[in-house]
């Protein structure tokens, strides 16, 4: 489990008392995981800016709850990762409330997009990845997040989806296993478009 | 070994963390068993591809933003803190009176839900739809009340005006209310 840095208690300690310059030292320091994880999860960059502001504000708001025992940054990931599961699971019931305008998120899933194994071959290694993350459920993509682009134990994505080492071990699995079903989905089509193209 | 023991040494070798001498417990299950050795390949090309992913960097202009809508937060804080306590009380009324006229709704709410209960289906579009309304609602909510404090903030002595909001706001709700259950029990009669 990770230690609290001294550094970063002593931040911490002033941001509590006020100290809007010690919290400026945190959004300096944590502010590129943050970014990157509500980018993997919300798929698009003005959305995930804006998740990530809206994470330090709900961490400024909730300081004096931060248990100084533990890693700012997991807590901090923690309010980061639940933020968007939230903005995903409103944005699904605004997708369903409304019924006629399809949200950016959900047409990036349309089948008409390029597969993901093909734009990896591409070179496209980077866009394939996401497409796959957006294709999982909130929990799964959080934890494939966390697991992959922090390298969290599985306590720690425990610890910071407030859940059981157990029940991640479970995400994971499914996560992955989806993620390769897509992936071999995506070979048999390529491999099918090889043969159209030779025929 | 259990299915469950099997997926569990598979993602424990995968991420690392097998104990000394279950790696070669797990590739003698693997060598006798081609399905196993299929799915643990599946989840090492997964691994591969994942393990090769970048980071994304924030914005250069992101900590400042930040920074800034903390100073606007604080600031507006501080700024309601300093309400005289006649507008305070004023507010308060009219967030009650907001949740007051919450109240058709929620009834509503609870009504097609157990009107809905027979039909699992029905019940899952129900609570979607019901879930959807209330996000609506409570967003309307929230973006009245700031305007009401934005409003007391700059003109105190008009923090009556936001009081005087509510019985439209009330109004607007009970029409909503109504076009709602009427699109609801369309759907009722079709589902029927």
């Amino acid at each position: 489990m990770t230690q609290p840095d001294p550094t970063v208690l002593e931040w911490t300690q002033a941001a509590r008392k006020g100290d809007q310059e010690a919290f400026a030292e945190l959004v300096y320091t944590f502010q590129d995981p943050v970014y990157n994880l509500c980018y993997r999860m919300l798929g698009e960059s003005g959305e995930a800016e804006d998740a990530t502001q809206e994470a330090f504000l709900r961490a400024y708001t909730h300081l004096h709850r931060y248990d100084v025992k533990r890693s700012f940054k997991t807590w901090l990931m923690s309010i980061a990762s639940n933020h968007c599961i939230d903005r995903l699971r409103k944005r699904r019931m605004q997708y369903v409330s409304l019924d006629d305008e399809p949200t950016a998120a959900a047409l990036a899933l349309s089948s008409s997009d390029p597969l993901p194994e093909q734009a990896a071959l591409r070179g496209e290694r980077s866009e394939a990845i996401q497409d796959l993350l957006l294709k999982l459920d909130a929990s799964y993509r959080a934890a494939v997040i966390l697991r992959y682009w922090y390298d969290y134990s599985y306590a720690e994505i425990a610890q910071t989806m407030n859940t059981t080492e157990s029940a991640i071990k479970s995400r994971l699995f499914r996560a992955r296993r989806t993620l390769a079903d897509l992936m071999d989905k995506a070979n048999a089509a390529d491999d099918e478009d090889r043969l159209r193209i030779r025929s | 070994m259990s299915e469950e023991q099997r997926q569990d040494k598979m993602q424990e070798a995968i991420d690392g963390q097998l104990s000394d001498e279950m790696p070669r417990q797990l590739f003698d299950m693997l060598a006798r068993d081609p399905a196993a050795a299929g799915e643990y390949d599946r989840l090492q090309r997964v691994d591969a591809l994942f393990k090769r992913a970048s980071h994304r960097r924030a914005p250069a202009r992101l900590a400042a933003t930040i920074m800034a809508r903390l100073a606007k937060h604080v600031e507006a804080e501080t700024q309601l803190d300093d309400l005289p306590p006649e507008t305070q009380k004023a507010l308060m009324l009219s967030l009650s009176a907001s949740m007051l006229a919450m109240m058709p709704l929620m009834e509503a709410a609870a009504w097609l839900v157990l009107h809905a209960q027979r039909d699992p289906e029905l019940l899952g579009e129900v609570m979607i739809r019901t879930v959807g309304w209330m996000s609506l609602v409570t967003n309307a909510l929230i973006l009245l009340l700031e305007d009401a404090e934005n409003l007391a903030r700059s003109q105190p002595e008009v923090a009556a005006a936001a009081l005087a909001l509510t019985p439209y706001m009330l109004v607007s709700l009970l029409d909503y209310l109504d076009e709602a259950l009427t699109s609801e029990s369309l759907l009722f009669q079709t589902e029927a």
